[in-house]
Order: C-alpha cells, then structure tokens, then sequence
C-alpha cells in the first residue's frame, strides 16, 4: 500500500508521515474532503469501486484498515 | 505594483459568482465578511500596523481590485498604496462601547466598490491591554481560512517584529495563480432558478437584502447529547465533522421544511477546496458554495431524513472539487448552512476572542442562513441563523429560535418519531387559537322557533315568493304545518329521516319546514341526482319517506309523499324540535364518490342561521334567491336567513341544460343577498351587467381570489360588498368570514379571515399540535361542528375527537391547510390532498390566475395538474349485465353488480321509446323529404361499410334508388370494408362518392389531443362534408346507419328523462339544439374544415338527418342473416375488431395512456344493452392486445409527434372570448417568475360547472401541449426596442430579437444581464440589471425602461469610487 501512503502523507498532509495504525479520522487529520480525495485516488490506483456505503469509520480510520478494506474489494472483484 | 498583473487575472469560478451577485446589488453590504478580534494585550500600535502593512504586501489578494475587461471581470493588484488607518482611541470615552458600535456599525455595513478595494481595517483602543481589531473583507477575496490565516499571519509578523530585527519581506502563497487552476474545467451551468421555492412563515419574496443575526443559544446545554448522537453508529459518518454536519443539516432540512412546506428542499453549503497544506496557508477565496437536495415525505421520521441526509452528503462530498461549482445550478437554493471551521489562536502569545460579525444584509435569494461556527478548535459549535427582513415581517426572532430548537432538540432525543409531528411550540400557545366573537345567538331557540316567531311578527309579509306567485309568512305556516301533518300520518318506520328529492320549487321549501316541524330530519337530494345515488342517499339514510313532485320517480321502497297543495289545519299539534334533535342529513361526494352524510343538529343550525342572518347584508329584512341545488349546503343559507328576519325567498326553478339559474338571479335583480360559488360569480360577472338591488354577495365552496372580487365590482357594482365564507358542511354550512377589502387584500388569494361567533380555528401539525403563526398546517374547526357522519361511527371518530392539546374540545379536522398570518386573520391554501405542486413546492394558483387574469377578456380561470389521472388501469369489475369496467371515470355499481348505465337505463327506457318510430313512417317520412329535394338526389347516405350501415343501405334501397352514398376516406380505411362498400353500390346501382379533405391528418392529431381518439375527429369530419355535399346536390336528407345504442350513448342521454316525460317533439328539439351546438362549435375543425357555412345552423333546417334506425329495429342476427343471404358482405379480416378502420388501434391506445380507460367500453356496453353483442363478446373485445409499433408507425404518418403519455406540468385553462394563445403566454410571462410558468394553456368558451356551482374538473378537455413559450417573431418598433434589441444582441450574440421572446430563452444569464446593465448605463438608460429578471422579454423591458428617468449629466458625474474619510484622508496623505 505504498502509494496510499505517499499520497496520504506528500499530498494531504504535506510531508507529514504517519504510522500505519494511527487513527487519522478521529483526530481529525484526515477531514471528510480529505477522505473523498482519498477515495478517488484509490480508485484511480488500485482498480475498485468504491461506493458511498463504504465510507464508514471502519474502513478509513487507518492505513492499515484503508489496506484491508482495499485488499477486500480487490479479491471480490470489485 | 501593477506591473506583475498588468492586464489583471481571471477569476475562479466561486469568485465570479461572488462578483455577479455583488454587481446584481452594488449598493448592500451582502457579501462582507466582518471580523472582529478583542486582543487583550498591551498593544503597540505601530508595530501592529507595520506588521499588517507587511503582510499586505506580501498577498495579492489582500490588495485586489476588480474590473471589467472585454466584458469579462478580472482581478488587479490596486496601485493605491496600503495604508493602516491611525487607530481610533476610545480609552477615555465614558460610552464606549456606543462608541464603538458605532465605528463598527459604518465599517461593516458600507459597501465596497470592488473596483477600488476589496478590504478595510480598522484598530480601536479601547484600552491598554484592550484592543480590538476588525476586519472587513469583500467575500470575492476571502473565506473564513482566509481570515484565520491573516490572523495568524499578522500575529507572527508582529512577533517578529518585536523581536526587534530587520525580518524579510513577508511571502505569501499568491492567489491570482490559485484562482485560475480553479476556474471551471467542464460546462458551466447558470445559476438560473429551475424550481419555484416557498419563503419562509408565508412571508413574501424577499425584495431587498437587509438581514439581521440571530443567536440559536438553544443547544448550548445540548453538548452531550450531540455527542452522544454523532457517536451512536445509526447516525454516525466517517469523521466526527462530518456526523455534527450532518445532524445539523438535518434538523435544518426538517426545520425548512416545517416553516416552508415545501417537500424539495435545496440548501446550500460550502465546500472549502484546501486539500493540501499549502492550501490551508494560502489567503483568498477557495470555498464553494454547491447545493445539497433532498425530498422530504411528510411521513419521514427524523431519522429516515437523516438517513437521506447521509446519502445526499455522499454525493455533495464526490462532487466538491475546486471549480465544481460552475457544473451545478446554485439558483434553485433556497437557504444555506455555513459549516465553518477555522482556527484563529492566540494573537502573539495572548488570549484572543474572535466575532464573526453580520454586515446586515445577505444575499437575497436566500431566506435563511444557518451558521455552525467553531473558530476555537473545542468541538463545541456555536449556532446563528441570518434571517431576511421579509421573514421577520411574518414572525419574530424569538419564535424563529424557539421552532429551530424544538426540531433539534427532537432530532437529538428522539429521532425516531415524525417530522411532521414534532411540537414547534413548547407550550400550548393561546395566540395559536383563534375564537369568534362571543355570541349573540339565542341558543335555546331551534330554527322553528325562530321562523315561528317571526311569523308572529309579520304573518302578512311575503316570505316565499316565485314568479308572481307569493306565500305570506302566516300561508307558508300553514301549508308546512299541512306536510307535517302528512309526514306524521304516513311515514313507514320509526326513522325520523325523511328526504326531499324535488326540484326548486316553494313546494320544496314547505317541504324541508313540514320536515322540521313534525320533529324530522331532513335530507335533501337535488332533482338531478343520478338515480344509484338517490337509492344510496335513501338507504344510508334510513329515511322513513321522501318528499318528491308527481311523476315519474322510481319506487324507493319508501312511501312518496307529495307537498300538500291545501292548507289544512288539522288541529294536530306535534311536538316540536329540541337543540339536540338532528335537523338535516347532508350527503356529500368527497373524493372517493362515496356518498358521505353529515349529520346536524338543531343547535347547529339555529346558531349558523342566527349569525349568517346578521352578518351578511346591510338591509333589515333581506331577500335571497333560492337558485342552487339544495344538495349543497350552501344553499342552506340562502332558505332560512332570511326567514328568521322578514326577509322573503325568491325561488328561481332549474334552467334546462346545465343549471345556470345564477344568471336569471343577477338579470332579475330583486333581491338584497346572494350566496354563490366563485364559478358562478365568474359566470355573472362575464355578462358585465350592472346591478342596482342586489347589494351583499357571499362566497363559498371554492378558494376566492382577489382578482375574481375585483373583477366583480368592475362589472357588476362598485358598491358590492363581497364576503369569503369558508366552511365544510362539517362545521355547520360555514365559520369563518372576512369583507373582502379592495386596498388591503394584496395577495392572490382572499384570506377565508376570523372565525364566526362561537367557533375556535387552529392549525395542527401532522400530530396534532398547535402550529405558530406563518406555519403551515391543516385547518381544524371547534365550538360549532357537527354531530358527525350518519351512520358511520369509523370515520366520525377519524375526523372528529376530542382535542389532545385540550385547547379546543370537541374539534373537526378539515384536511384543508392554512396559515396563521401575524395579523390574527387565516390564510387558505388549498386541500391537502390535492396540493398542486412543481417541484415539490406547493404552487399558488391564485398567482397563477391573478396573472392571467391581467387580460380583460378572461372570465374564469382552472388551474390544474397535468399528469395521468388516477385510474387504475386494469379493471377489478364488470357489470353483471352489460360488462362495463369499474375503470372509467365515475362509474358506480349497485349491490348486485350492476353498472350505474344499466340500472338508469332501467328507469327511462320505456320514457326513451317516444324516440323511435314505425317503419311506415319511415316510407312516409322518404316521401316527404324526397319532395323537398331539388336535386338528383333525394337523400345522401353515409355509407362506412360496416354492418350496421351496410343493412341500412339495404333498406333504404327498397324505399328509393335516388340516393348518392358517401365514405369518409380519411386514408385508413381497409381493404376489407372497400371491398364492401364497391359491390354494395354495385348491387344496389347507387352513385357513390369518397370524401375526403387533406387535412383529415391534422384533424386526426387535433381529435388525438383534444379527446384521446380518432372517432371523434373523423365523425365531425364526416358530418361536415356530408352537410356540404347535400346542400351542394339539392338532397333534402342525410341518411346515416348510426345504431340505437349510440343514440343512447350520446343523445338520449338520463338528465333527459330525470323531470318527466318528454314526447317525440320534445326530444326532437333538444337533439336538434344539441346538434346545432356541435356544428357551430368554434373548435379546430372548424378553423381546419372553414365550416363558417354551417356556424349559422340554417343547414340543419335545408337537410334533415335521419338515422334510419329511428324507425327500424331488428336483432343483430337479422342483420346478419340478411347479409349473408342477400350481399356479398364479409366482416373485414384485417382490422381486428368490428370497425372499418385501420387507425382505431391508435386511438384506443393514446385513450387507454392518456385517460387510463379503453375508450370503446362504453359503446360496446350500449351494443350489449341493445342486444346486439353478447356481454362475451363485448368483454373480449375490450381485452385487446395493441400492435403499439404499428401505432408510432401510423402516428408518425399523421404527424403527431408527442410522447403518448400525458405530460406532466400545470395546466392553465382559461375561459374567455377573443383571446388567444399569444396573449396568455405574454400575460403569464409579464407576471409570474419562469419557474412557475404553467406548462400548457387551454383556451375554452366556457368553463364547465357541476351542478352545485364549482369547476368540474372530470369534464376540462386534455390539453393541447404548447412546445415551447415563443410565439412568433415581432420585430421591435419603438425607439427604445431598438435601443435594447441592439445593446442584448451584441451580448449575447444573437442575430434578432423578437419583443416576445423571452431572455432566459436568449441566452441571458446573470452575466449577460449585468453587461447589458452596463451598456445600457452608458448609454444613458438607468436600467439595473435585476430588471432582465422581472421583465424578461423585450416588449417588457422597453416598457419598463421607458419609464425611468434617463441618467443625466450628474448621474456621469456621481463618484464611482466608495471613499469614506478615511480613505480620502490616506489618498490626500500619499499625494503629498
């Protein structure tokens, strides 16, 4: 999931790095713009849809739930 | 400086809707950001303003100016220097706090001339450690971020400074750069308004900007709960922002749609586009304001709304993107909620408090703008709410805080419960009640009482009186005494019900007082009533008898009494009423056709008449006339008002044809009141007669516009005084009234006003609690209600209860919605349940018809709702006799399954019978005619080539042989049915001739819109050319095969039959008259065919039509069997059923899509009740399977080229002489905004009426679909025309402009009209741009601009730059 992470931490949060279990959503450095970006990047990059129901906290509050979640579409075909 | 931007950038996309909206209003503050920060420190104040000075040199927004280039706004560093004003000193003041509010006042609420700054700054001591510092920025150059990151800017620059060194020069991130990456990338969509919206609390449209700020404090104390909320999983989203958002927006939305009504709401948000970091520090506008939809049902829980909130915030998130704004049409949003996050911190290390301040005016578009500020980080938003001045004419601040809160609250604690039922009001509200004046009735005295004494009192004076005929007091006593008597010794059971099914007459009103008096309910069936619901009315009533004329009424089951001609004084004296006895029965439709009886007691009555008698009319004993249907509580009135005060009936008997006794009434004269419809007051006030007598007119049964009552006392007197009763036959004939005022009654509509003495009103929300005033809800009635429905105990306690809010006891619910206006008085809005809506707004229709009825020609105006009508389209049941569907529009069945068709039928046939003749006659009838005839020919016949037509000939041919046969061909006719018609001429050696006009396409898709068919269109057509064909060959007759069971489909129809038995001439005439009617019709086959040689009628008298089966009447299998054996007849194969005509199948199909019925179910019934098909075959006949390519194929031959689903969009029908299309559409475009343009106009003679008076609706003709809203080219002639039509075509780029042709049509958005607005100033017309939208064709603008004053000279001269002191004081410092 490098990609993710390189736009998570280079385009949104300007070079800021984060761990991959650091809760973004909570504390608010990620906000809801932030999110849609990032949902779009993601499906740009890894080739799945990604509707509206899925934005929930479980899936975006980290990068690696973000990675889970993604892994998830992927093998469904999504 | 300029030298960076010498030619200036472009905007982005959010700042050019900024600048169009600022140059729409150049003169209010609607777009000033205000702040204001309380820096408590020991302030240097020229380090400060050093270290602001810096931080504006280092931005180029912070200096940036706007001007035009091209026609295209673009943005330039200013070259005025930038300099901080001294500070304003207040240390030493005593007020200075006044002081202060002062300075603010004028800082934050001037103007900007956008082409001089965009930003002011201002520091006041206030004292040493007490400074405050404002900032007034134009929204064009900023956003709330913006402002945070000036703030901070400035904190660390004044840091910095202190710190004592020579720091660099401040660098900013530009924002010229930014705002051209965010100019729109795809198509831009103009913020035109698509969608009409309903203000707030019934206020009016907003006209200026000016606002003020209220504070929402109420969910301060609600912090936990709002976590709580935003942190359970049904209403939580993906970041904690994000859930707060979204239970804000929705306690908005229900909020809105709670004090608007409207069930489509738009709102507005912003979206604040700074993804990344660098973006966050960059100053300049980058919010979006994009629009968020959403449908409420009124059945919606909080939490369903919320749950549609959530998915609509999925889409605004997916669509927020810098420069998305120009994709989205912003015009439809009627309010908007700020979402604003920004965090300001300390300043320099010191506490700093900051104020978000209002300028006092706001956009005007929006009504409301809610604001959820957190400018401190904490989590803890605070809540205000900008409302326009408009709005706070309707309601107050308080109340507005108090129903916000009551929603969220609601949607915070328990958000499973209805929208539509939360209480707005937390406490039962008394102003929320309206009472009556106390009353002046004496409520012990039942209506025979009061007539009695009143006959005591005058017993030679007149009281009923018809024609010449007259009844006093003392004989009309005397003779109902006689039908009490009667009643009393004949009546069948203990039932005390007895009905009255007579036609207006005195008898009819002895017999309702005969009633009375033998301690009887009265139950009144007008003399036109269908005969099923007679029977209805009869057996759900119980009554024990029923009062009718001598003659033919069917037998009831129950004894008919007739009214005593005599008076008899039998000496017998019955008991007489008391107050809780019922006093009458009335049977209403509502709108399921279920005959409903409401049940009224004495008390009700006395006290209705009581009050009626005393509030309508100026004169002491006043005359009404007795002219409308006595099954209409409205009539009521009309019979007991004025005997209780010596006034007389004047009885006016049924008009045949439709019953437009109304007109005798105004043409007599002769009496002092009338209680009419709005309908028929349209009616009479088309005939432009004056009146002397009559003085009062009362108004009831439809809404009442002020346009009707204007109209009224421009035709008929300007002394009348006209009243709006309003009442439902549930309240006692009516209960609220209000004298229509020709200077304070503004609206569209005339409010239905106060209620009547002893009545209570209040609007109740969906969970029946009180709803404040400006908010809509449903009109329920208290104090005087009736006793309930007859018989029907479920639906009595549905709509009559006791009152939850224990505020009006015993309380009837109308279904009727209204409004409560600041003035105390109610405002109508309509039924419930049949809200005409566009966009899920309720639409006013009383603006719809005060704009069409600007035309001096219109008489009445309908509006209505174009979508299919409510049938289901596949039937559940049949007649058990003739087959008839339960799917066609009114159609009823007795118990036994029996059509309302058959079982009328059943009781007129034999009276029919008169029709028809012998067939000696027949011979003799020929001979006659033949001598008449000048011609070759004795008789043209219409020959179809059917079997009906074919035997005629037959029959015909035996009785004479000079007969020129003719066929409609109107090019479907098949091969099958030619065939035909060739060997019967041939056999029978007649001449035999094809007609046919080229323009029988047209009328098919004429006859296709007007009736949903063919064979309406194609049987005028035949009848048209026929006649011509005649009166061209000298033939004395048309002979025609039409069958007997169309003769009774269309001719000898019920109401014929219902007052007696006509003879043959009497038949004769109204079949005669009939037929005149429909040739003079002025309809488009008329304008197609140019029949102005048959409008006068003369040629019915020079050619007679006689149908041959008059006078012959054979079974079908006669019919057949002669065929067979005597022609080569065959049934044709190729058209599927037993017609001739191949384009049939189009018009059954376009019938069943538009009108949801098959159009051939009630012919085909009359086929089976004449016996000529079997109810097998009718029913088969009617199953058919419709080839539909073959239909768009033969649709597009004839060119009709619509979708064949009716479409949707209001209808506007309007009656009138002499008008035209063009003149509807420029009078509904000269008044109306486009968004609540009906969709079609349909221009009528006549509007049709019931027969209690009111629009009937199930007779207005389909529309003929208008495509678009121009007409025809009128090239402008006025000097000031050409003036304009050059100045907008340049604009807009077109090659000629019409002064009909509308702008939006044009091209003219916003933009365009703000350039033109420019142009035309410099040409010397003082024209605003906001004039394009009020006046939006060419026509309309001339005439507008034509009455401006011209900008003079000094106009040229007036400053355009908007310098305060300060300015000038800096300007001249930077000079020197």
């Amino acid at each position: 999931m490098a990609p993710l992470k390189h736009y998570i931490q280079d385009s949104l949060l300007g070079g800021k790095t984060v761990e991959d279990s650091e809760n973004l959503l909570l504390t608010g450095v990620l906000d809801s713009l932030a999110v849609m970006s990032l949902v779009a990047f993601i499906e740009q990059t890894y080739d799945i849809a990604v509707p509206f129901e899925d934005v929930i906290i479980e899936n975006f509050m980290a990068i690696d739930a973000m990675g889970h979640y993604i892994r998830t579409r992927q093998q469904s075909g999504g | 400086m300029d030298e960076r931007t010498p030619n200036g950038c472009p905007l982005s996309e959010s700042q050019l809707r900024f600048w169009r909206g600022h140059m729409l209003a150049p003169d209010a503050p609607i777009y000033n950001m205000a702040w204001r920060f309380d820096l408590h420190l020991a302030l240097e104040p020229k380090v400060f303003t050093q270290a602001l000075e810096d931080v504006v040199a280092g931005s180029d927004i912070l200096r940036a100016v706007f001007r035009i280039t091209d026609g295209i706004p673009r943005q330039h560093i200013s070259t005025l220097p930038f300099q901080m004003n001294a500070p304003v000193d207040l240390s030493n003041e005593i007020a200075s706090k006044d002081a202060l509010d002062g300075y603010l006042m004028g800082w934050v609420s001037n103007p900007f001339d956008l082409s001089v700054s965009s930003l002011r700054t201002h520091l006041v001591k206030l004292s040493d450690t007490h400074w405050v510092w404002v900032i007034c920025q134009h929204h064009i150059a900023c956003d709330a971020q913006s402002s945070a990151v000036l703030f901070q800017a400035v904190s660390k620059r004044y840091e910095a400074l202190l710190e004592g060194a020579s720091p660099e020069p401040v660098q900013l991130a530009p924002y010229f750069a930014k705002a051209t990456e965010m100019q729109a990338e795809g198509p831009v969509t103009d913020i035109a308004k698509t969608r009409p919206s309903t203000p707030p609390y019934g206020a009016p449209a907003p006209a200026a900007p000016w606002s003020s700020r209220l504070a929402l404090p109420g969910q301060a104390d609600q912090q936990d709960a709002i976590a709580r909320f935003c942190a359970a999983p049904e209403f939580r989203l993906f970041t904690p922002d994000l859930s707060q958002l979204a239970l804000f927006a929705t306690a908005y939305l229900a909020y809105l749609h709670r004090v608007t009504g409207d069930e489509r709401l738009t709102i507005g948000m912003p979206s604040h586009n700074r993804l990344s970091v660098q973006d966050r520090d960059t100053l300049g506008l980058f919010m979006e304001v994009m629009p968020l939809s959403v449908d409420v049902d009124a059945t919606d829980s909080l939490a369903e709304l919320h749950s549609k909130v959530k998915t609509a915030l999925g889409a605004f998130l997916r669509n927020a993107r810098p420069g998305a704004v120009a994709g989205q049409n912003t015009g439809d949003i009627g309010a908007v909620l700020n979402f604003i996050k920004a965090r300001f911190g300390p300043f320099a290390g010191a506490p700093a408090t900051v104020e978000w301040l209002h300028s006092g005016a706001h956009d005007g578009a929006h009504a409301l703008r809610l604001h959820v500020t957190d400018f401190d980080d904490k989590g803890t938003p605070s809540l205000s709410m900008d409302v326009s001045a408009t709005v706070l004419s309707q309601t107050t601040g308080h109340e507005i805080q108090q129903h916000f809160d009551a929603v969220l609250c609601a949607l915070i604690n328990d958000p499973h419960q209805p929208l539509a039922a939360v209480s707005l009001t937390s406490r039962v509200d008394r102003t929320a009640t309206l009472s009556g004046p106390p009353e002046a009735a004496d409520t012990t005295k039942t209506i025979v009482d009061l007539i009695a004494a009143q006959t005591l009192r005058t017993p030679d004076a007149i009281a009923l009186q018809e024609g010449a005929q007259c009844l006093s007091y003392a004989q009309l006593d005397a003779r109902s005494d006689a039908a009490a008597a009667l009643i009393h010794s004949q009546a069948s059971n203990d039932s005390k019900v007895i009905a009255v099914h007579m036609p207006r007459s005195p008898g009819c009103l002895i017999a309702i007082l005969g009633i009375l008096k033998a301690g009887c309910a009265f139950v009144p069936i007008a003399a036109n009533t269908p005969m099923l619901r007679v029977q209805k009315i009869i057996a759900d009533s119980g009554a024990a008898a029923v009062f009718t004329t001598q003659g033919h009424a069917p037998d009831f089951g129950i004894p008919r009494l007739n009214v005593p001609q005599s008076s008899v004084r039998s000496g017998f004296h019955l008991a007489p009423p008391q107050n809780s006895d019922l006093a009458y029965i009335l049977y209403t439709s509502g709108s399921t056709g279920v005959p409903k009886g409401v049940a009224v007691d004495h008390s009700g009555l006395s006290r209705y008449v009581q009050w009626a008698a005393g509030a309508f009319g100026v004169v002491e004993k006043p005359d009404y006339p007795f002219f409308s249907s006595i099954s209409f509580d409205l009539t009521l009135t009309s019979l007991f008002a004025p005997l209780v005060c010596g006034g007389r009936v004047v009885v006016y008997p049924e008009t045949t044809g439709p019953d437009l006794a109304v007109l005798d009434v105004f043409a007599q004269d002769v009496v002092d009141v009338v209680k009419l419809t709005p309908s028929h007051l349209a009616l009479v006030s088309k005939s432009a007669r004056r009146v002397d007598r009559i003085k009062t007119l009362v108004l009831g049964g439809e809404n009442l516009t002020t346009a009707a009552c204007r109209n009224a006392l421009s035709a008929l007197s300007p002394d009348l005084e006209i009243i709006n009763e309003y009442g439902p036959t549930e309240a006692v004939v009516g209960c609220m009234i209000h004298h229509f005022d020709q200077v304070a009654d503004s609206g569209a509509s005339v409010p239905v006003g106060l209620p009547a003495p002893g009545v209570t009103i209040s609007l109740r929300d969906g969970g029946l609690n009180l709803c404040p005033a400006g908010v809509v809800g449903e009109i329920v009635i208290g104090g005087r209600v009736a006793c309930g429905y007859f018989g029907d105990v479920e639906r009595t306690q549905t709509l009559f209860s006791t009152d939850p809010q224990d505020a009006q006891k015993r309380l009837y619910r109308t279904g009727d919605l209204g409004r409560l206006r600041m003035d105390g008085t109610v405002e109508y809005l309509g039924r419930g349940d049949h809200q005409l809506k566009v966009g899920g707004v309720r639409v006013e229709t009383a603006d719809i018809e005060q704009a069409i009825r600007t035309l001096p020609a219109v008489s009445a105006v309908h509006i209505a709702d174009g979508s299919a009508p409510a049938n289901h389209p596949h039937p559940n049941q049949f007649c058990t006799r003739c087959g008839l569907p339960d799917n066609l529009p009114g159609a009823t069945f007795t118990s036994t399954g029996l059509c309302e068709v058959c079982a009328d039928f059943d009781t007129y046939q034999d009276r029919a019978q008169a029709y028809f003749h012998t067939e000696p006659e027949l011979e003799v009838r020929l001979q006659e005619l033949a001598a008449k005839s000048t011609g070759k020919y004795d008789a043209v016949m219409l020959l179809s080539g059917g079997k009906d037509s074919t035997y005629a000939a037959y029959r015909l041919a035996a009785l004479t042989s000079r007969v020129l046969a003719v066929t409609l061909d109107n090019g479907y006719i098949s091969d099958g049915a030619k065939t035909n018609i060739r060997d019967v001429v041939a056999h029978l050696s007649w001449d035999h001739r094809f007609l046919s006009t080229d323009k029988m396409n047209e009328i098919f898709v004429d006859s296709l819109n007007t009736h949903a068919n063919v064979c309406q269109g194609c049987f005028k057509a035949i009848y048209t050319l026929a006649l011509r064909t005649a009166r061209a060959e000298g033939a004395a007759t048309i002979v025609t095969g039409l069958s007997r069971g169309q003769f009774f489909e269309t001719r000898l129809t019920p109401d014929l039959f219902r007052t007696g038995a006509p003879n043959c001439a009497q038949l004769d005439q109204m079949v005669g008259e009939a037929r005149k009617t429909y040739h003079a019709e002025d309809d488009e086959i008329a304008r197609l065919l140019q029949t102005s040689d048959l409008q006068d009628g003369r040629v019915l008298e020079e050619v007679e039509i006689l149908d041959i089966y008059r006078y012959i009447d054979v079974p079908v299998s006669e019919i057949y069997n002669f065929l067979s054996k005597h022609s080569s007849w065959v049934r044709p194969s190729d058209t599927g059923r037993s017609t001739n005509c191949l384009i049939n199948d189009v018009g059954i199909h376009v019938h069943k899509a538009r009108k949801g019925f098959h159009n051939y179910a009630l012919p085909y019934s009359w086929d089976v009740r004449m016996g000529h098909k079997t109810r097998t075959q009718a029913l088969d006949e009617i199953d058919d399977e419709i080839d539909t390519n073959k239909v768009r194929q033969i649709l597009d031959e004839i060119g009709f080229d619509e979708p064949i689903t009716p479409q949707s969009g209001l209808i506007a029908y309007v009656a009138g002489h002499g008008l035209s299309d063009a003149n509807v559409w420029d009078a509904l475009q000269r008044n109306l905004p486009r968004e609540m343009m009906p969709k079609h106009v349909v221009l009528l003679d006549e509007m049709p009426l019931t027969p209690n008076g009111k629009v009937d609706t199930a007779h207005l003709p389909a529309a003929n679909t208008r495509v678009s809203f121009t007409t025809e080219f009128v090239a402008p002639s006025t000097e000031m025309e050409h003036k304009l039509a050059t100045i907008i075509s340049a604009v807009v780029h077109a090659d000629r402009i019409g002064t009909l042709d509308d702008f939006f049509d044009l091209g003219v958005d916003s933009l365009a009209a703000i350039n033109i607005a420019i142009s035309a100033n410099e040409a010397g017309i003082a024209l605003p741009a906001t004039a394009l939208f009020e006046h939006r064709s060419l026509g309309a603008l001339a005439q507008f601009a034509q009455a401006l004053a011209p900008l003079t000279e000094d106009d040229d001269d007036a400053p355009l730059l908007d310098l305060d002191d300060d300015d000038l004081a800096n300007i001249t410092q930077a000079l020197r």
